[in-house]
């Protein structure tokens, strides 16, 4: 009865597992760091400038606007009603919505800007606008050092638990270790 | 009925009249009490505005620190004097004995009350003698015993007592001090019965609530 | 027969990875950063999943708290243990994310808030269940009084979010930030990423707890081994 109950423990007690589990949260860790990597990799950079052009069509919507950056290169961007705005007025409101919502208020903040000379920073991809919002000074990628600690604490607090899990199961092999030996 | 209200009394007033030899817990929750009152009348400026402000919640910490601290004592004489076992052998059921020793502890921070509450009217200059200020100390010294007396008995045999009975007892009574201050605060403003109401609901339903639960599950912890 | 368990738990193992990598590309690639918060708004996607992980971990806890008062039976105890250690992990995640995301968008680490406020006294309670634990002697009393504090808690939580609710509408939470009242600009989008994240971080969550209630029972099973031993050795029958 007593070795099978020896036999039984030493088979939960398998060192694989804990082995296993430290693998695979670094296996998870790596792929989310590659992912997290390429995430801001992937998109095109955002371009910062002030707006030199806007085009409506026959209803007053926007069509098209253009951006001139610090080295004077022109990029004209369409949009689409996904086209996200964060855009303030000389007060400091902020005006956040998308295009589809209301069409034709992005034309008059656009036009604002450009006789504020006021900086914005558009995000795209394919010339097609995703987001355009106040230049803040590298905002979106400002805060990134926060996300970072979120991440980096989440990671750590689990890999501290998973040794200290570790360890309750190696002391607990060599216990069992030390029973056989005793029973022989 | 009458039967078990006398057994509560008998457990209460052992615990009494060895107190009113020794005098041992009043004298610890009281002392302790005091020196937080005073060692906050030096960390703070207290001028009238902000006695008003902060000394509700100096007032309900000292009490709450110096009841752990009594409650240690209370239950280390027993430890000492084994006392819990032989009234364990007593033909009596367990929430009795639960009610009886929560009847002592109440006593025994009521009357520790009485003389804080008067050195803290004295030290921050405010009015308390008010029938508001008699509900609000009995409300939660009531909660206070209920939980308290609960954990103390838990903690008779862990190690590290003194420091395992204040990291259970003071987040569980948190809700019940938030209400103390709050009503103590608004009553201290004079403000009427009507706005401190929600707060002293609060403090009734911790009161029932533990007071309930903890004679229900208190036969866990003298079991063997 | 343990080691069949065993192999069985492990596309368990494997699920809780596969899906937090799904959550991982979501997160970081398919959702557009919210424009009001820039990329701390991701750090959401992280802090509520674990707060549910940690909810769920108090849930449990008290049932299983609850249910060892009544039934006696060991593998609750057990099941309470690795809930409340895996629990208190989650819930130290929460609030440092929500602390870390607080800064940025609030401009303050802490506020009086109500649902910080109970987390953070739940957070309390739970740890000293484990302290508890760890300070006192094994064996039965062990977890009949824990699972005692285990129960104090579950009755305490209402009692505590009330207080706190009252007591965060009488001093107003300090909320300053630039985000402060601005709506996200994410709709849908957002429930999709917070559904998925979820789902991988409750699995994370179930697999912890499944290890963990293993490792236990290893120990309870040494243990009793251990006392067989010495009954044995001491009557001289083996």
């Amino acid at each position: 009865m007593m070795l099978y109950a020896i036999n039984t423990l030493t088979n939960s007690g398998k060192g694989a597992m804990g082995t296993k589990l430290a693998l695979a949260l670094i296996i998870a860790l790596t792929v989310s760091l590659a992912v997290a990597q390429t995430s801001y990799a992937n998109h095109e950079p955002p371009i910062s400038g002030i707006v030199v052009g806007v085009e409506t069509d026959d209803a007053g919507n926007l069509t098209r606007f253009a951006v001139s950056d610090s080295t004077g290169t022109v990029t004209t961007f369409t949009i689409f009603d996904g086209t996200e705005y964060g855009l303030e007025n000389q007060a400091g409101d902020r005006w956040v919505s998308t295009q589809g919502e209301e069409p034709s208020e992005s034309v008059r903040r656009l036009r604002d800007h450009r006789e504020r000379f006021a900086p914005i920073t558009v995000t795209f991809e394919n010339e097609t606008a995703f987001s355009v919002v106040e230049r803040e000074e590298g905002k979106l990628e400002a805060n990134l050092g926060y996300l970072f600690a979120v991440f980096a604490v989440t990671w750590a607090l689990f890999f501290a638990y998973v040794l200290y899990m570790g360890r309750k199961q190696r002391v607990l092999q060599h216990e069992i270790a030390k029973l056989k030996g005793k029973t022989g | 009925m009458m039967g078990s209200l006398s057994v509560i009394w008998a457990i209460g007033r052992k615990d009494l009249l060895l107190e009113i030899r020794n005098k041992d817990v009043v004298v610890a929750i009281a002392g302790f009490a005091l020196l937080v009152l005073v060692i906050f009348t030096f960390a703070i400026d207290l001028n009238q505005g902000n006695a008003k402000l902060v000394g509700p919640g100096v007032l309900w910490a000292g009490i709450a620190f110096a009841g752990v601290t009594g409650l240690n004592r209370a239950f280390a004489l027993e430890v000492e004097g084994s006392t819990l076992e032989a009234l364990m052998l007593a033909p009596i059921s367990r929430d009795l004995i639960y009610l009886g020793k929560a009847l002592g502890n109440f006593l025994f921070i009521a009357v520790a009350q009485i003389i804080v509450i008067p050195v803290f009217a004295v030290l921050f200059n405010l009015v308390v003698f008010r029938w508001e200020m008699l509900v609000i100390s009995l409300l939660t010294t009531i909660g206070f015993s209920a939980v308290g007396t609960l954990f103390a008995a838990m903690s008779v045999r862990v190690r590290a007592r003194e420091v395992m009975l204040p990291l259970m007892f003071l987040p569980v009574v948190t809700p019940l001090l938030m209400a103390a201050v709050e009503s103590t605060s608004h009553m201290v403003h004079g403000r009427s019965w009507s706005d401190m109401a929600q707060w002293l609901q609060i403090a009734v339903a911790f009161d029932v609530a533990f007071v309930v639960i903890s004679a229900f599950i208190f036969q866990h912890i003298l079991e063997d | 027969m343990l080691k069949k368990v065993l192999d069985l738990l492990d596309p368990l193992l494997i699920l809780s990875a596969a899906l937090m990598g799904v959550a991982l590309y979501l997160i970081f690639i398919w959702v557009p950063t919210e424009t009001n918060q820039g990329a701390v708004q991701r750090i959401l996607y992280f802090h509520v999943p674990v707060a549910w992980g940690s909810m769920l971990g108090i849930l449990v806890v008290s049932g299983s708290s609850f249910m060892y008062l009544w039934k006696k039976n060991e593998k609750w105890d057990r099941l309470a243990v690795a809930s409340a250690e895996v629990g208190v992990i989650f819930g130290a995640i929460m609030l440092l994310s929500g602390m870390i995301w607080a800064r940025p968008v609030w401009a303050v680490w802490w506020t009086g808030e109500a649902k910080l406020t109970t987390a953070l006294i739940l957070f309390f309670i739970y740890v000293a269940y484990l302290m508890f634990r760890g300070y006192f002697p094994p064996g039965a009393q062990r977890q009949r009084l824990a699972a005692i504090i285990g129960v104090i808690g579950a009755v305490d939580t209402p009692i505590i979010y009330f207080a706190a609710n009252l007591w965060s509408q009488a001093h107003p939470p300090l909320i300053t930030g630039p985000a402060a009242d601005a709506e996200s600009t994410l709709g849908s989008d957002l429930g999709i990423v917070l559904m998925a994240s979820t789902l991988a971080f409750t699995f994370l969550f179930i697999f912890l707890v499944q290890t963990r209630y293993k490792i236990r029972k290893s120990e309870d099973d040494l243990v009793e081994l251990k006392r067989i031993l010495s009954t044995s050795a001491m009557t001289g029958v083996n």
